[in-house]
C-alpha cells in the first residue's frame, strides 16, 4: 500500500474547553479522493484548517508527505504549502484584483514563468471551470457559484499535488457542480494528484474512501 | 478578579501588544526590499504606487486646508499677544518654527492616521473575515510581505512629503496674515522665514514624520490582522486603529521633542 500523502494522528482540538475534534486519525494516499461528510458544526472545516496548517492542534500531529507541519521550519512549511491547493468555503478571492489576476497570483508570485505564458495558463484554468469569459470581472461582479469556481481555478493553477476543497459545490447548480467534478476527475486521472473533497452531497460522481 | 489582578492583566496585554508591534515592525523591515522597484518582486511596486496615491495624493487637499487653517490660527493667537509688545514680526518665527518642528509632522500624522490608518485596518480586517489572509498563507505568501510592505513603503515616502507640504501651506497662511495686518510683501516674509528656521528643524520634523508613518502603518495593520469574528469586529478595529495610533504618535512626538531639546542644550 502506498505511503499516505496526508496522515492525521490522534488530532484533538478544543477551543476554550470546548472539544471540537477528539483523537481523529486518517490517512489519505496518492490519487485518492476523500470526502468528509458531517453535520453543521461537526468540525469539518476545523479539520481542514489543521490539515493545511492554518491552526495548531491542541494535541496530535499532521504529516504532509511525511513532514510534521506543526514541528517544521517556516521555510519547509512554505514548501509544503506550495504543494497544496486550497479552495475555501467562502471562496476567499482577493477583492482588489480581477478574477484572472486572482488565478494568476500564485503563478506570478511562486514561479518565474513569463507573463504571456501565465496569461495562457490562466485562460486555460478558467476555461476548465467554465469561467473563460469572466476573467476580467472583479470578484464582487461574480455570482456565488462563479466565485467558488474561480477559487477552484486559483487552487489548481499551480498544479499542486494535493487539493483541499471546503464545500466546493455549495451554491452551484447541479449542472455546473457535475462539470466541476468531471474537471477534477479528469485532472486526477491525468495528473495523478490527490484531492480531499468535502461535503459533496450534490456531487454524484465521486468514489469516497475514508480511513 | 481583584484590582491588582486586573491591573496586572491589563499590563500584560499592553506589553503583549507592544511585543506584537515590534515583531511586526521587524517583519515589515525585512519585507521592504520585496516592494522596491527592479530588485523587488513583480507587481509589488505597482501596489506601492497605488498606496502612495491613496495615502499621499488623495490626502493633499485636506492637509492643505488644515495646515492653512492652523497656520492662520497660530498667527492670530500669537499676534494677539505679541502685538502688545510691538513684536508682531515674531509671528513669522512662531509660525515657521512651530510648523517645521511640531505642527507640520503632527497635523500630517493625525490626518494620515484618520484617513489611511483606519483604511488599512478596515481593509486587512475584511481580508481576515473573508479568509483572504488565510488564502495568502495557504499560497505560501507572507501577509506582512504581501499586504503590509507596500503600505509601509508608500507611507515612508508620502508622509514626509505631506509633512513638507503641510509646512509650506501653514507658513503661507502666516504670510497671508502678515500681508493683511502689516502689508508685508511675500518676498520679505520668506526671507524672515529662512532666517528663523534652521536645517536641523526641518530634518527633525522629517525624522518625526518617518516615525509617525511607522506607527500609523503598523498599528493600522496590526489592528486589522487581529480581527476575529464578523463585520462588527472590523468596525471596532478601525476605531481602535485611529485611537491607538494617534495616542502613540503623540507619545512619540513627546519623546522626539524631548530628545531634540536635550540635543540642542548640549
Amino acid at each position: 500500500m502506498a505511503t499516505p500523502v496526508i496522515s492525521v494522528h490522534d488530532l484533538s482540538v478544543n477551543y476554550d474547553g470546548h472539544q471540537v475534534l477528539d483523537r481523529v486519525n486518517l490517512d489519505i494516499r496518492p490519487n485518492e479522493i476523500l470526502v468528509l461528510l458531517g453535520g453543521s458544526g461537526s468540525g469539518k472545516t476545523t479539520l481542514l484548517h489543521h490539515i493545511i496548517g492554518l491552526e495548531a492542534p491542541s494535541s496530535g500531529n499532521i504529516l504532509i508527505r511525511g513532514v510534521d507541519i506543526n514541528n517544521c521550519s517556516a521555510e519547509i512549511l512554505k514548501q509544503i504549502r506550495r504543494q497544496v491547493g486550497v479552495s475555501f468555503q467562502e471562496a476567499a478571492l482577493f477583492n482588489s484584483i480581477s478574477t484572472e489576476e486572482n488565478v494568476a497570483l500564485p503563478l506570478r508570485e511562486l514561479t518565474d514563468l513569463a507573463d504571456p505564458v501565465i496569461e495562457v495558463m490562466v485562460y486555460m484554468t478558467l476555461a476548465a471551470v467554465g469561467l473563460a469569459e469572466s476573467g476580467k470581472l472583479m470578484p464582487h461582479e461574480l455570482s456565488g457559484g462563479m466565485k467558488k469556481r474561480a477559487a477552484v481555478a486559483r487552487a489548481i493553477a499551480l498544479d499542486p499535488g494535493i487539493l483541499v476543497f471546503d464545500e466546493p459545490s455549495a451554491g452551484l447548480d447541479p449542472i455546473v457542480s457535475a462539470e466541476l467534478v468531471r474537471a477534477l476527475h479528469f485532472r486526477q486521472r491525468n495528473q495523478s494528484s490527490e484531492r480531499n473533497l468535502r461535503r459533496l452531497r450534490s456531487i454524484e460522481a465521486s468514489n469516497p474512501t475514508s480511513t | 478578579m481583584n484590582i491588582l489582578e486586573g491591573i496586572g492583566e491589563g499590563m500584560i496585554q499592553q506589553f503583549a501588544y507592544i511585543g506584537g508591534l515590534s515583531d511586526q515592525f521587524w517583519s515589515g523591515i525585512r519585507a521592504l526590499p520585496c516592494v522596491l522597484p527592479v530588485i523587488g518582486k513583480r507587481g509589488r511596486w505597482q501596489e506601492a504606487i497605488r498606496q502612495m496615491t491613496a495615502i499621499g495624493v488623495a490626502a493633499l487637499p485636506m492637509i492643505a486646508i488644515m495646515a492653512a487653517s492652523a497656520g492662520m490660527i497660530l498667527a492670530l493667537q500669537g499676534a494677539a499677544e505679541l502685538r502688545r509688545f510691538g513684536a508682531l514680526r515674531y509671528v513669522i518665527d512662531l509660525v515657521a518654527v512651530g510648523f517645521t518642528r511640531e505642527l507640520g509632522p503632527l497635523l500630517t500624522a493625525i490626518v494620515v492616521s484618520g484617513r489611511s490608518g483606519s483604511a488599512f485596518s478596515a481593509e486587512i480586517g475584511t481580508m481576515v473575515v473573508t479568509s483572504e489572509i488565510d488564502a495568502l498563507r495557504t499560497l505560501a505568501l507572507d501577509p506582512v510581505e504581501f499586504v503590509l510592505a507596500p503600505k509601509y513603503l508608500a507611507a515612508m515616502i508620502m508622509v514626509p512629503c505631506l509633512t513638507v507640504m503641510c509646512n509650506v501651506f501653514g507658513i503661507l497662511a502666516g504670510a497671508g496674515f502678515m500681508y493683511l495686518s502689516t502689508r508685508m510683501a511675500l518676498g520679505i516674509y520668506v526671507r524672515y522665514v529662512f532666517d528663523s528656521i534652521l536645517l536641523r528643524d526641518v530634518f527633525g520634523g522629517l525624522i518625526k514624520s518617518l516615525a509617525f508613518a511607522t506607527i500609523i502603518v503598523h498599528v493600522g495593520c496590526m489592528e486589522g490582522f487581529k480581527v476575529r469574528g464578523g463585520p462588527e469586529a472590523v468596525g471596532r478595529s478601525t476605531t481602535s486603529a485611529v485611537v491607538r495610533s494617534t495616542f502613540l504618535v503623540i507619545l512619540a512626538d513627546l519623546f522626539f521633542t524631548a530628545a531634540f531639546y536635550l540635543a540642542r542644550m548640549q
